[in-house]
């Protein structure tokens, strides 16, 4: 995803996932799909019981539910901040909401574990130990 | 905390109790015996009077009554009507029939974020009434929220999973510097509340105006802010400060938009701004 992770982070953000227990207990209860949208880059999420069963660096013909877009900049500085920011980058539109704005909210407890995995893997590309 | 000596006697333990006020039951915590005044401290939106449970034990060992009511619908208070008030001038006004019932004499009046809003208001109702104002985390204008977002929130439909939205906003809300601990109290206290009672005290706190009145606030005054706050702008606390004679404005570093909870040194600022003005 473009200068802010090396190649593959991806599957390793998947591996992140599945061994955080508020992902896979927020998200237990959703089936649907993110996308995050960063400048140029995408990644579309497919998650359903509590884990990303699928992904895709483009949109697919499935759409999303609710998506997070912002500039590389902004998603850059989201992620060098000293503690979780997302809903106050969120609620100050540094980062947009689109999609279904109802399922964002019911699923913030999965949106804010999942920022907590992009936070580690920028930290730590491979693995994301340091703030697991 | 440094300051006084801790609490020798019962007298200088927090204790509860319950009063009827316009045919209504209200909930407050109370301390001290009022020997150099009284302090009515005021909770922001959806929360209680264990906001304050740091604050009042500071205060009552200097020799302050201090009192910390639970507003209608929040804590253990009842709702009045059994409908949410949406007004800060509303609260406001059971407030002066709270200090009537108590027969208090111009207390000193302490609010927090729709409780800064409040004091603020009477401030401008009342002046006469109040000894002091501490206005924490708000201000004459605030608007912090999108309306819309807001008025979905009148159905729990309308913003699915607001208790976990709550809980993790709280987190940011809080400053930088506040004890991981204290930040978990906060987050837990808000999770606590009635959902329906917070989203009616933020439309209060986004409809609050007091642009055209805050000029008639006539005593001391001093607003606080904590620099981390998200919650409200440095510059809108700064042209309410402007807009009140004689305000003063503290801002503390590290700290978000729960000081009194946060951060152990707020009492120490109340207590330096209280001793300036001779209290």
């Amino acid at each position: 995803m473009g200068s802010l992770f090396k190649p593959g982070w991806e599957n390793h953000l998947r591996e992140w996932l599945d061994g955080s227990s508020d992902f896979q207990g927020a998200a237990r209860w959703f089936d649907g799909s993110v996308l995050l949208g960063m400048g140029d880059e995408i990644l579309w999420l497919k998650i359903y019981d509590g884990r990303v069963i699928d992904h895709k660096p483009h949109p697919t013909p499935f759409g999303f539910t609710f998506a997070l877009k912002a500039s590389e900049e902004s998603w850059r500085a989201l992620l060098q901040e000293d503690r979780n920011e997302i809903l106050s980058y969120t609620g100050s539109k540094k980062i947009l909401v689109e999609g279904n704005l109802l399922e964002f909210m019911r699923l913030t407890k999965t949106v804010v574990a999942l920022v907590d995995g992009m936070r580690a893997l920028f930290r730590e590309p491979k693995t994301g130990k340091d703030i697991r | 905390m440094s300051g006084p000596d801790r609490p020798s006697d019962k007298a200088l333990e927090i204790h509860g109790r319950y009063l009827t006020v316009d045919g209504h039951r209200i909930y407050l915590d109370e301390i001290g015996s009022g020997g150099r005044g009284t302090i009515l401290c005021v909770h922001t939106a959806g929360m209680s009077s264990l906001e304050w449970r740091f604050f009042l034990p500071y205060f009552g060992r200097l020799g302050y009554r201090v009192l910390a009511p639970d507003l209608p619908g929040h804590g253990k208070s009842l709702l009045r009507q059994w409908k949410p008030i949406e007004s800060i001038h509303e609260y406001g006004e059971i407030l002066c029939q709270l200090v009537q019932a108590l027969n208090l004499s111009r207390p000193v009046l302490a609010g927090c974020s729709i409780g800064g809003d409040i004091v603020l208001d009477m401030g401008a109702h009342h002046p006469q009434d109040w000894a002091a104002i501490v206005c924490c985390e708000a201000g004459m204008r605030n608007q912090t929220f999108p309306e819309d977002f807001l008025e979905r929130g009148r159905e729990d439909a309308g913003i699915p999973g607001f208790h976990e939205f709550t809980y993790y906003r709280t987190a940011a809300l809080c400053g930088r510097g506040a004890p991981a601990e204290r930040v978990r109290e906060i987050q837990w206290l808000r999770r606590r509340g009635d959902p329906k009672i917070m989203i009616h005290d933020l439309l209060a706190w986004n409809r609050h105006d007091l642009t055209q009145l805050a000029s008639r606030i006539s005593v001391p005054t001093v607003l606080v802010r904590g620099a981390d706050d998200s919650g409200i702008s440095q510059d809108a606390v700064e042209q309410t400060r402007k807009a009140i004679p004689g305000a003063e404005f503290v801002v503390l570093p590290g700290v978000g938009h729960f000081p009194m909870t946060e951060y152990d040194g707020f009492a120490q600022v109340v207590e330096s701004f209280l001793d300036r003005h001779g209290f």
